[in-house]
């Protein structure tokens, strides 16, 4: 039994940072229909940004907002590209998926050659906290406990905003139906950059989130992010942000519940066939495409 | 010859034959990376199947093919009109699957890699031979029904569909030779390189191949050819401190390429200017009375 | 007859979609109350000329001009928010989104004004005060007209483009329509409808234009065009 709720909580926190993902991901889709394949390289250099910044200073909140303002500059860096492949005439959004794959092996190979010199980089333990329970094998710091509370209240944050608020309106609205959002005066380009923004924080919390969670990060770590988040994003259905809130949870907690009973890298694998299975059988996700 | 050429032409060819792979799903839409898995599978067999059991290399090559040819054949049931990014993440989920247990597969090298692949003499020259007959296969293939049919497919499936096109049958098709090129390629590439390594085929191998069809030119046979050997140059032709950025380079083509030229270098319209009439009238057609 | 300050002129408007030449040197304009109607078989370009008025279309040639400022060419939100409505053909809505929330997406630009905004649309409108917090897109046809309707209201626009209402409505709820339009007229809404049957048009309509393959074949009070045998033989089945 405790081991059991020592795997939820480490399978609810991974789960929340994963819905973290996806719904950026599944926003960028939706409002400026482009196909961001270089997201999780972003958080993994939000998540260095907090490394380097805790070298300089203990002040966590100032962390937090070093690692946020990377995320979003980045993100807001890219949108004139994406902004100027969407206008190009015949181009259609593989072409997005196609250019966010070149910026993601940019970012990559900087990463590998500049950041510690390539090496993976470990989180101090002023960062992680101490373990603050143990069942046996099972430890949870408090990094661990940290993770799952912002994240469940950083998800809860923004689903009220997107479905409670004008701005999150706006972006259903022009998710749904652009035409009829340009017909209600919703102004699309504003709009779409506002959510680059709103992307940009949503990964800037990923990072921090997942630095206290794993407490490493490398530059191979964004490829295998990016890898479950579009999994789950298929799995899910394109676009569809509550199965991306209900999928993205339950492969935490899958993921927490392999690493209990199988060892190591099988427990990915594990994670991996079933989302391969899913998609085979149910090529248009568990609760359908939304794009 | 020297080791740098020899390896330069023989690396040239089988990413000609791993581009050709990706480019035909491509005409129909369709990004399909499991070819990486099928080489890394092919690689692994005829590296194990040579080294352990002495076949020759011959009936290596027949079964290699054959493997690759049978994971086609059950993929495409699932995937064959699947929407392109489903495509592409039961590839990439399945080349991250295929990776691990090689890592994780003692017999296989694990992490550390496989080595001491038998010599099979005339190897370029057996490259070469292949080379040419898959090339004219593939040209065999765009000038007939089927190409002609995907190319409507591309720019327009319901255009396809109301026009008689079985737009699964097409896909599984194309998806299936895709599969066999790229269990050739793998079989070849253990021949020629003698020793195999799970970091060889992964996201990098992936960003590169997308590379050589995109920077080259989707719209025809050709521009493969073409980027394969620019792109393979490019580290030879730059200092090694420039060239150890190379994956900067790549991903930097890749983005200004969509931004510059969408279609790539070689295009299907500069063919047509210099031999008119010779390549794919249906499409053209519809593509001017559609803009 | 022309008033100097009409609501809305369109001057030598033409559009094309590639090679298709959808409207030709459109002549237009809408004094302040008045209710115009434009009819046209189906392609003439009614359509398009109501989306090149809202900026959606790419004008090719031509000015518009609402409340006497040229908004050709102008984004299509900034055309909105000067208080310029379009209720599109096909009811189109947010569906997966509540009744509420459509209309509270229609009045963003009048934030001030909502809870009055909305009182007035369901008078208008009971139905939707009944629906408000079902999902749009189970409501009927008829309704999604009537939400669609209410939602290019909410933001109090001086002037509305209605385009083919009774589009795939039985003839009961077209009648409503009808009805919702002329009353909202008389409230001093001013009103331009694109619609295909002629008839009920032409009635509800105080002046009319006839769209023909993308040009104004005729125009003038509904009255006259009623009497007009050439309208009568084309457009009202020669009855
Ligand atoms: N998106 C489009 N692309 C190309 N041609 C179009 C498009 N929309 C309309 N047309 C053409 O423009 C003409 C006018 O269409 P439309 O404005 O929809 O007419 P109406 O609303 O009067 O039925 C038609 O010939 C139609 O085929
Ligand atoms: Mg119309």
């Amino acid at each position: 039994m405790e081991i059991f709720i020592a795997q939820l909580i480490s399978g609810l926190s991974l789960g929340s940072i994963y819905v973290l993902l996806v719904t950026g991901f599944n926003l960028m889709l939706l409002v400026a229909k482009i196909i961001q394949f270089a997201y999780p390289q972003i958080v993994v250099i939000s998540m260095y940004t907090c490394w380097w910044a805790l070298k300089i200073t203990s002040n966590k909140l100032l962390i937090i907002i070093a690692g946020i303002t990377v995320s979003v500059a980045l993100s807001l860096l890219s949108e004139p590209i994406f902004r100027k492949i969407s206008s190009i005439k015949d181009v259609d959004i593989n072409a997005t998926f196609i250019a966010s794959m070149g910026i993601a092996m940019i970012m990559m190979d900087v990463m590998s050659h500049s950041f510690n010199y390539g090496f993976p980089v470990a989180f101090p333990p002023k960062w992680i906290g101490g373990n603050i329970l143990s069942f046996g094998l099972i430890t949870i710091s408090k990094g661990q406990l940290f993770a799952l509370v912002g994240g469940v209240i950083a998800v809860s944050v923004f689903f009220y905003l997107l479905y409670r608020t004008n701005q999150g309106r706006f972006f259903r609205a022009i998710a749904e139906n652009r035409l009829a959002a340009e017909l209600v005066g919703i102004p699309i380009t504003k709009t779409s950059i506002f959510s680059y923004f709103i992307v940009g924080i949503l990964g800037g919390f990923s990072a921090i989130l997942f630095s206290m969670l794993i407490g490493s990060a490398s530059p191979w770590l964004g490829e295998f992010v990016a890898l479950k988040m579009l999994a789950v994003s298929i799995v899910a259905g394109l676009g569809n942000l509550h199965g991306g809130l209900v999928c993205g949870l339950l492969l935490g907690i899958i993921e927490a519940i392999a690493v209990g009973y199988i060892s190591g890298s099988w427990s990915n694998v594990i994670a991996f066939v079933i989302m391969l299975a899913v998609i085979l059988i149910k090529p248009e996700g568990l609760f359908g495409t939304k794009i | 010859m020297s080791e740098v050429l020899y390896y330069f032409l023989g690396f040239s060819a089988i990413y000609i034959l791993m581009g050709w792979a990706l480019y035909l799903p491509y005409r129909v839409g369709q990004l399909n990376y499991l070819i990486v898995a099928c080489m890394a599978i092919t690689a692994y067999f005829g590296g194990f199947a040579a080294r352990e059991w002495n076949w020759p290399f011959p009936v290596i090559l027949i079964i290699g093919i054959m493997i690759s040819t049978i994971i086609g054949l059950i993929f495409s049931q699932a995937i064959g009109k699947a929407p392109c990014f489903t495509v592409v993440i039961v590839g990439l989920t399945s080349v991250f699957i295929v990776k691990t247990v090689i890592e994780n597969w003692k017999l296989l090298g694990g992490t550390v890699g496989f080595f001491h692949i038998p010599n099979v003499n005339g190897m370029l020259i057996i490259i070469y031979g292949l080379l040419i007959l898959v090339g004219f296969l593939i040209y065999r293939i765009d000038h007939s029904r089927w190409g002609r049919a995907a190319s409507v497919v591309f720019v327009d499936k319901d255009v396809a569909v109301s026009l008689g096109v079985d737009i699964k049958k097409i896909g599984m098709f194309f998806q299936i030779v895709s599969c066999a090129i790229a269990g050739m390629a793998g079989t070849l590439d253990a021949f020629l390189v003698r020793s195999l390594s799970p970091e060889f085929f992964t996201f990098g191998m992936i960003g590169y191949l997308m590379c050589i069809l995109f920077v080259g030119g989707y719209t025809t046979m050709w521009g493969v050819i073409f980027s394969a050997f620019f792109l393979q140059g490019i580290p030879l032709m730059f200092p090694s401190s420039i060239a150890s950025w190379r994956q900067v380079i790549y991903g930097a083509l890749l983005v200004l390429i969509i931004l510059l030229r969408p279609e790539g270098i070689i295009t299907r319209k500069m063919l047509w200017r210099m031999k008119p009439k010779a390549y794919f009238p249906v499409n053209t057609q519809i593509k001017n009375s559609k803009s | 007859m022309e008033k100097k300050n009409s609501i809305l002129k369109i001057e030598n408007l033409s559009v094309s979609y590639g090679p298709i030449k959808a409207l030709k040197n459109i002549d237009l304009y809408i004094n302040e109350g008045e209710f115009v109607s434009l009819i046209g078989a189906n392609g003439a370009g009614k359509t398009t000329l109501l989306k090149a008025v809202l900026g959606i279309n790419t004008i090719e040639r031509g000015n518009i001009f609402f409340l006497g400022k040229d908004i050709t060419r102008k984004p299509t939100n900034v055309i909105v928010s000067s208080g310029l409505s379009l209720i599109p053909e096909g009811h189109i809505i947010f569906s997966s989104m509540s009744v509420l929330e459509n209309l509270q997406l229609g009045a963003y630009q009048s934030l001030a004004t909502f809870k009055e905004n909305l009182e007035k649309i369901f008078e208008y409108f009971p139905i939707l005060q009944k629906r408000s917090n079902q999902i749009a897109g189970t409501l009927s046809g008829g309704e999604q007209q009537m939400l669609s309707m209410g939602r290019a209201l909410m933001s109090k626009p001086k002037l509305i483009l209605v385009d083919e209402p009774s589009l795939g409505l039985a003839p009961k709820i077209v009648l409503d329509i009808f009805n919702i339009l002329i009353e909202l007229n008389k409230e001093g809404y001013t009103i331009l409808l694109s619609e295909q049957n002629a008839k009920k048009a032409l009635e509800s309509s105080s002046r009319c234009y006839v769209m023909k393959t993308g040009e104004i074949a005729m125009s003038g009070p509904s009255l006259d065009l009623m009497n007009n045998p050439q309208i009568q033989q084309a457009y009202l089945g020669g009855c």
